[in-house]
């Protein structure tokens, strides 16, 4: 057994160690630069900003939250990228910083006329006449192309401007035609062997995933950025919801679906097993949003039976605890049933089909035989081999708990985890996104472990220390 | 006896719950509820006037905070609210402009400390301050610097390099923090107005001082903007309570030191506003028919239509300010030809957009310029649907329908290209979507093909500040002061540091609107320039200015003088009274 606990904690950090790179990478994967993403909730759209005000915010913003980092502990290129493509802050700039030097094999040449294009964009910022206004425009249509063809054209057009008295321009095109013309001869040179070569770059721990996960682990979980609360405050507001809707709906949904599933299995072929068997497919079949907005428009409407409130959590918070909670108990009632239905349509069949086919077994034929009572049969015979299904149903609920129904919690204004963690998406809200996901994994992974662990009482059949070669 | 006695408390159990009478300026009585339930769409995120972003913020901290002047939702223009009158205005050395305001001497905040102009100090100071992460920033770079006077101890003066028409406003539109709350050892008066200009200066100060640090952190502690105990007040209303993600509650200040002053914005209303955070609009909708709901503005145009008409909901349609438009790129693709840019706008059929798309809930409009203002520039007409002008337009630069398919060609480079367009939607933006479905059904029958393109927005986002995007739908919003061009429409504005997407401008509109926005004196000219740059954004059509949408909003019929305004929030829910 302890072998087994052991072996287990090896596999829940592999486990969490793969979900963490998963979500991470995923995340990366996302598309847009989570840059923009900040940069965009700190301007009001009409107002101007000048080129200067924009970089150096930009900068900051990227160093707050270490996205001027490499992303992992290394990276694998081509030996021809250099070290120096995590100086360039944005995502796109990176990207086409590689792409020109996959193609010239000159990092030097391509940096440089990236800069070079970068301050470009600064000097030519506040300049209004036609010929600047021009060059800007034609700034705008080769910044991240990398084809060589474009940018040469580029470089002709840049030589025949006269910037007349204002050195810096001057020096400057100067120096991006000599960067034009290294990339265009780099190109000449064909193709280079430097790209079939790999290259690991290790970047040390000062990379993003590093510090995300070296704060995790110490419980830090960091701050939303949505409302810049902690995100343990957040899931904790939501969590207890979830768990209040989820706990009564699970309990609900076993303590009908059980007598029921086993009543169907044992008059199996009955018109209460058809019964049963029909309206569990139907119940099954109605999606969640549609049975919730049904239940609002019939029940919670003046327009029709206004039994129930049609959302919200209650509005009582000054009166006792006792109003309170019949308060919150009645706005919970049609959320609750929207929640319980599917589960209970899902466990009822599963509890049948197990029943079902332990009642076929002969150590039942033998307890009838045996003349033992019906009840004693089912409940302390049958019902105990037909647990194990109901014990893997249960491991896979826990998370479950924690997940919550995201339409439901919309429809019903609920502020849950599934409408928590529904909004963090959307708003690339990753410190939150990750913290919800992991907490999930760790509860699938303690779900499956107490399965194990539930399995060996249910079935003395079963052994943990003789399962899985593990003697 | 004892039935008596019941039956008399309940009557004044029930006179004292419902009515909250008081006497308007005309002597009548009015009934204020004593309880109002007005519907959020999401959870702010949080009650900042310089810090939220979220829009449902605004509707609730806009009673919470004062300001020097404030939009009066009936005249549509700035009136003194902390200010007793407008600002005066003298010109000094230099061209300098300088604001000089008198606040009222007996402002106060809801725990009693007297607002002083040193609040109002602390509040630019903060907005400049290096930890202090907000939009706006920009107000303060307008102004060179804030000075005090040692006498008129609550007179202040702002003082500006030169005039510019948006100045007034955005002096008096800042929200004015408590200083004894996030720097109650007034670290930051000890540091000039002008240090803080000074980014490199602020930011080396701000690094060793952890004083001044520590302003910051408190400024941005979330704490401070959901705690009832720490969000202190100067408005009508005092922040009560919030629970997340179910509601949020103010109360009416009965000290508020502006009650007895007169105007529309010092209408105090009900006695608790209480605002109820449902995201779905079904079942926003369904409490407002059972009546646990109120009121509730922005209603997308068919739930408008659907519920107008239930029996005890009253319809609210007011003209609004905010525009949708598409953004065409002028500089690539096949848009770059003005041609092609002008044959689109005839090829678009507004007036069936706001029929289908907003049922009649819309308004033209030609240019960037506020419609109703003299800056807008009447002449400039919309181009009507006209297919066979968008047509001809097309074959004048060289575009014919070659293989009869229905669609525009020509040889570019050697190949043949149809004239296919991409317009960009947002993947959650059913407006969009329905939008797309009218645009492309017209544009088909003057030969142009437009695709349809849902993406995601980070997506087309950094589509638009790279400028490679054909047709992207954008909406805009402005508010009833004067309109600078400058943000959208300067090259200085070009992405990435604006949002200037289309690429519009040349020497000479960049001249128009760094002359338009600095014309203080003579409101003629500045309105003869933005005519001038109106008909030139017209002409060029690098946006079609689709609608100016209205804002609906649904009042449960009980209400009555119901205050619906062109300026944000659209619903002034304290003006509502029982009938």
């Amino acid at each position: 057994m302890f072998r087994y606990i052991l072996l287990r904690l090896g596999y829940f950090l592999i486990t969490f160690i793969v979900v963490s790179l998963v979500l991470f990478g995923l995340s990366r994967l996302a598309p847009g630069d989570p840059v923009d993403k900040y940069m965009e909730s700190e301007i009001v759209s009409e107002q101007f900003e000048s080129y200067t005000n924009f970089t150096d915010r930009r900068q900051k913003i990227a160093s707050d939250h270490h996205l001027d980092l490499p992303p992992f502990y290394l990276s694998i290129t081509p030996k021809s990228v250099p070290r120096d493509v995590y100086d360039l802050v944005s995502r796109s700039s990176r990207k086409w910083y590689k792409q020109l030097v996959y193609k010239t094999n000159n990092a030097k040449a391509a940096k440089g006329y990236i800069d070079g294009l970068d301050l470009f964009e600064l000097l030519l910022s506040q300049k209004s006449t036609d010929q600047f206004i021009s060059l800007k425009n034609e700034i705008a249509r080769v910044t991240h192309s990398h084809d060589i063809e474009q940018i040469q054209q580029f470089g002709k057009m840049l030589g025949i401007i006269q910037f007349g008295v204002d050195e810096d321009l001057d020096k400057l095109q100067t120096s991006v035609l000599e960067n034009i013309s290294d990339l265009a001869q780099g190109k000449n040179e064909g193709f280079h062997f430097g790209l079939l070569v790999p290259k690991v770059m290790w970047h040390g721990l000062k990379n993003q995933y590093h510090y995300w996960l070296k704060n995790f682990i110490r419980g830090d979980f960091g701050i939303s950025d949505f409302d810049r609360r902690p995100v343990k405050t957040r899931i904790w507001e939501a969590l207890c919801w979830t768990l209040l809707i989820n706990i009564v709906s699970i309990f609900l949904a076993y303590l009908i679906s059980i007598p029921l599933g086993v009543h169907s299995a044992y008059r199996s072929g009955s018109r209460f097993d058809k019964n049963v068997s029909w309206i569990t497919m139907m119940l099954y079949a109605l999606p969640s949003f549609w049975v919730a907005t049904l239940a609002i428009t019939f029940f919670a409407s003046s327009e029709w039976l206004h039994w129930f409130p049609s959302g919200g959590l209650g509005r009582n918070t000054q009166g006792s605890f006792i109003a309170r909670f019949f308060d919150i108990a009645y706005h919970l009632v049609l959320p609750i049933f929207c929640v319980t239905y599917l589960a209970l349509a899902f466990i009822i069949r599963q509890v049948r089909g197990a029943m079902s086919q332990t009642l076929e077994q002969d150590f039942i034929k033998t307890a009838r035989a045996k003349g033992l009572a019906s009840k004693q049969i089912i409940w302390r015979h049958a019902f105990r081999n037909s647990l194990l299904p109901l014990i893997t149903l249960f491991s896979n609920i826990l998370p479950a708990t924690i997940a919550g129904s995201v339409v439901v919690e919309i429809i019903f204004s609920i502020p849950g985890m599934g409408r928590l963690a529904f909004n963090g998406i959307l708003q690339q809200d990753w410190n939150l996104v990750f913290t919800i996901m992991m907490l999930a994994t760790l509860l699938t992974l303690l779900g499956t472990f107490f399965a194990d662990i539930l399995y060996t009482r249910v079935d003395p059949r079963i052994s943990l220390s003789k399962s899985h070669g593990l003697e | 006896m004892k039935k008596y006695l019941v039956f008399g408390a309940m009557i004044m159990i029930l006179m004292s719950c419902r009515t909250e009478p008081s006497t308007n300026a005309t002597g009548t009585t009015t009934i204020h509820p004593s309880q109002l339930q007005i519907r959020l769409l999401s959870e702010p995120d949080g009650l900042s006037p310089i810090l939220a972003r979220s829009g449902g913020a605004r509707k609730i901290f806009r009673h919470l905070y004062t300001r020097l002047l404030q939009p009066d939702p009936v005249l549509l223009d700035y009136v003194p609210y902390l200010a007793m009158e407008k600002a005066t205005v003298k010109t000094l050395e230099g061209g300098k402009q300088q604001y000089t305001f008198d606040i009222h001497p007996n402002a106060s905040w809801s725990d009693g400390t007297p607002l002083t102009v040193n609040d109002i100090v602390f509040s630019y100071k903060t907005l400049l301050h290096p930890g202090v992460r907000t939009r706006y920033k920009s107000i303060a770079d307008l102004i060179d610097n804030i000075e005090l006077d040692e006498e008129k101890k609550n007179q202040i003066r702002f003082t500006a390099d030169q005039c510019h028409i948006t100045l007034e406003a955005s002096i008096g539109e800042m929200f004015i923090y408590p200083e004894h709350i996030f720097d109650p050892e007034k670290v930051l008066r000890k540091v000039p107005y002008i240090d803080f200009k000074d980014s490199e200066k602020i930011s080396s100060l701000a690094e060793k001082n952890d004083k001044v640090i520590e302003v910051a952190k408190r400024f941005m502690d979330p704490e401070y903007v959901r705690n009832p105990s720490k969000l202190v007040s100067s408005g009508p209303y005092i922040f009560k309570e919030w629970i997340t993600g179910q509601r949020i509650r103010i109360q009416k200040n009965d000290t508020w030191w502006a009650k007895d002053l007169k105007g529309n914005i010092f209408t105090q209303g009900a006695a608790e506003i209480r605002f109820q955070i449902i995201p779905d609009n079904t079942t926003a909708l369904t409490q407002l028919a059972n009546g646990e709901l109120d009121a509730m503005s922005d209603v997308p145009a068919e739930l408008f239509e659907e519920y107008k008409t239930k029996e005890n909901i009253a319809p609210f349609a007011e003209s609004g300010l905010v525009s949708t438009m598409l953004i065409l790129n002028t500089k690539s693709g096949l848009l770059s030809d003005k041609n092609v840019r002008q044959a689109l706008a005839y090829a678009c059929n507004e007036k069936e957009i706001i029929e289908n798309v907003q049922h009649g809930y819309g308004e033209l409009l030609t240019g960037p310029f506020r419609p109703g203002s003299k800056d807008y520039n009447d002449a400039v007409k919309s181009p009507s649907y006209q297919p066979e002008k968008s047509k001809a337009l097309l074959e004048q630069s060289g575009w014919l329908d070659s293989d009869k398919d229905g669609i525009m060609d020509k040889v570019i480079g050697g190949k043949k290209i149809n004239l296919s367009l991409e317009y960009v939607i947002s993947t959650r933006s059913t407006t969009g979507a329905l939008i797309g479905d009218v645009f492309k059904n017209a544009a088909k029958k003057a030969g142009i093909e437009i695709r349809v393109t849902p993406k995601d927005s980070k997506v087309y986002g950094a589509e638009l500040r790279s400028g490679n995007f054909d047709i992207v739908l954008q909406g805009a919003s402005s508010g009833i002061g004067l309109y600078d061009p400058k943000g959208r429409w300067h090259t200085s504005s070009f992405p990435p540091n604006g949002i200037n997407y289309c690429r519009f401008g040349n020497e000479e509109s960049d001249a128009i609107i760094d002359q338009l926005r600095t014309e203080c004196d003579d409101p003629s000219k500045r309105i003869a320039l933005s005519h001038q740059l109106h008909a030139m954004i017209a002409d060029e059509q690098p946006v079609i200015f689709l609608y100016q949408r209205q804002s609906l909003h649904l009042i449960n019929k009980k209400y009555g003088n119901v205050l619906v305004s062109a300026n944000r929030p659209g619903l002034y829910e304290e003006f509502l009274t029982l009938k």
